[in-house]
């Protein structure tokens, strides 16, 4: 018996926009994929790539970033200094060999429930098809402490 | 060449206008050429320039250590002179501390271009240097990789990646890597692996050349100070171009504008963002 792969993502959201669009989401009652874990952080000018990478090496499959449209920042500059992070970052990621679909992009106001819930079905089903992240987790098996053999054996 | 070298730097001690000569000087035989730091004008024939002076010398201009012995004056080689520009960019020096000896590139005839200050670098850079950049020649080994899948490029990053010690060599030799304290000797949280294991090389390779990018100004120190071969230098370039054609710009040609990380404008590209 083969259990369907659930994909595990981890959504990566700045406080005043998306997460508050996600919490319009879940007091609207809209039911929507549950393979999102959302970390808060107050913009998305916060999120460093580290914490992708470090997504990643806890066995993500994937990674969301989403903040707030362009224009509505509640720092005022904070998600364009984002997108040009982000613009190179997931380039970067690409060329060396990660697929593109694994870190995904999007603006989601706090009006924007329903933006959100068909959001994280349209990422899980994209990552539902890429499979399970076997680059990154091969790299997880291989660094595992390995015990050392027994004197005399 | 060199004695034109040798008498600039000279006349610079002791006209007192630098305190100190960073150079090149006779390494422990004549095939090998290590830096010199000379104070002294009395000094200056320890200065030499052949095929084995190629360390990238800006490197040691932000070293506290270095800092100490006053304002520098620099042998540079034209390609490694962007990396001041881009070091009076990022506020690390001051556009007049710091005078640059131009001399010329590895695998070239050896000349002496003069002394000249930040600025005027610039200039010369732009003049010379600029339209060989991302050249077809430089990029052939980012296309070769653009071409294969991601399956290939994984399988191919993870086996260079794989032979990486984590010593650090690229870090050390980068003119542009001056954090006193880098990330990864910090260790609340420990943000990359410290263990030279799969994982932890693949995070520290991410870390550099995402720090780098659009400040990259391509000297290849990295590559070569690798002490087991892994094309830093391919991953750097692809970066290089991905900011020049979604932004524009190169590094180190620009010492009083803003840097292309540190700024935005609102009409930049966001196709990929849903």
């Amino acid at each position: 018996m083969t259990e369907e792969f659930e994909p595990k993502i981890i959504a990566f959201v700045c406080n005043w926009c998306t997460y508050a669009g996600a919490d319009l989401a879940g007091t609207s009652r809209l039911k929507y994929a549950s393979n999102m874990r959302v970390i808060k952080l107050p913009c998305t000018g916060r999120i460093d790539f580290m914490f992708l990478i470090r997504a990643f090496e806890q066995g993500a499959d994937a990674a969301l970033v989403s903040g707030c449209h362009p224009g509505d920042c509640h720092y005022n500059e904070g998600n364009y200094y984002a997108r040009r992070r982000w613009t190179i970052f997931r380039k970067l990621l690409n060329f060396l060999g990660i697929e593109k679909d694994r870190v995904q992009f999007s603006w989601v106001s706090a009006a924007e429930g329903r933006k959100w819930a068909d959001l994280v079905n349209e990422v899980t089903a994209s990552v539902r098809k890429l499979g399970p992240f076997k680059g990154y987790k091969q790299l997880i098996e291989k660094s595992r402490y390995i015990e050392p053999v027994e004197a005399g054996k | 060449m060199i004695e034109q070298l040798r008498a600039k730097a000279k006349e610079l001690l002791e006209k007192r206008e630098v305190g100190v000569v960073m150079g090149y000087g006779r390494g422990t035989n004549d095939k090998t050429a290590t830096p010199v730091f000379i104070t002294d004008a009395n000094r200056v024939d320890e200065l030499v320039f052949d095929a084995w002076c190629y360390n990238n010398l800006l490197t040691f201009v932000t070293r506290d250590e270095h800092k100490r012995l006053g304002k520098a004056a620099v042998v540079a080689r034209e390609c490694d002179m962007k990396a001041a520009v881009a070091l009076v960019q990022e506020d690390q020096m001051k556009a007049d501390g710091l005078i640059l000896l131009s001399v010329s590139c590895a695998g070239e005839e050896r000349r002496f271009n003069g002394a000249m200050t930040v600025a005027e670098a610039e200039e010369w850079l732009k003049k010379n240097w600029r339209a060989k950049e991302l050249s077809p020649e430089k990029l052939a080994e980012v296309e070769r990789l653009e071409k294969m899948t991601d399956a290939e490029r994984w399988a191919f990053w993870s086996k260079e990646f794989e032979r990486c010690i984590k010593c650090y060599a690229c870090r050390q030799a980068c003119p542009l890597c001056y954090c006193r304290q880098c990330i990864v000797e910090k260790n609340q949280p420990q943000w990359v692996p410290p263990s030279a294991h799969a994982m932890g090389n693949v995070s520290w390779n991410i870390v550099r050349a995402f720090h780098l990018a659009g400040r990259c100004i391509d000297c290849g120190e990295c590559e070569r100070a690798c002490p087991v071969g892994i094309p830093l230098l391919a991953l750097n370039r692809a970066i290089q171009k991905e900011v020049n054609e979604a932004f524009n710009y190169v590094s180190g040609y620009d010492h009083t504008g803003k840097p292309v990380m540190a700024s935005f404008r609102k009409d930049d590209e966001e196709e990929f963002i849903k």
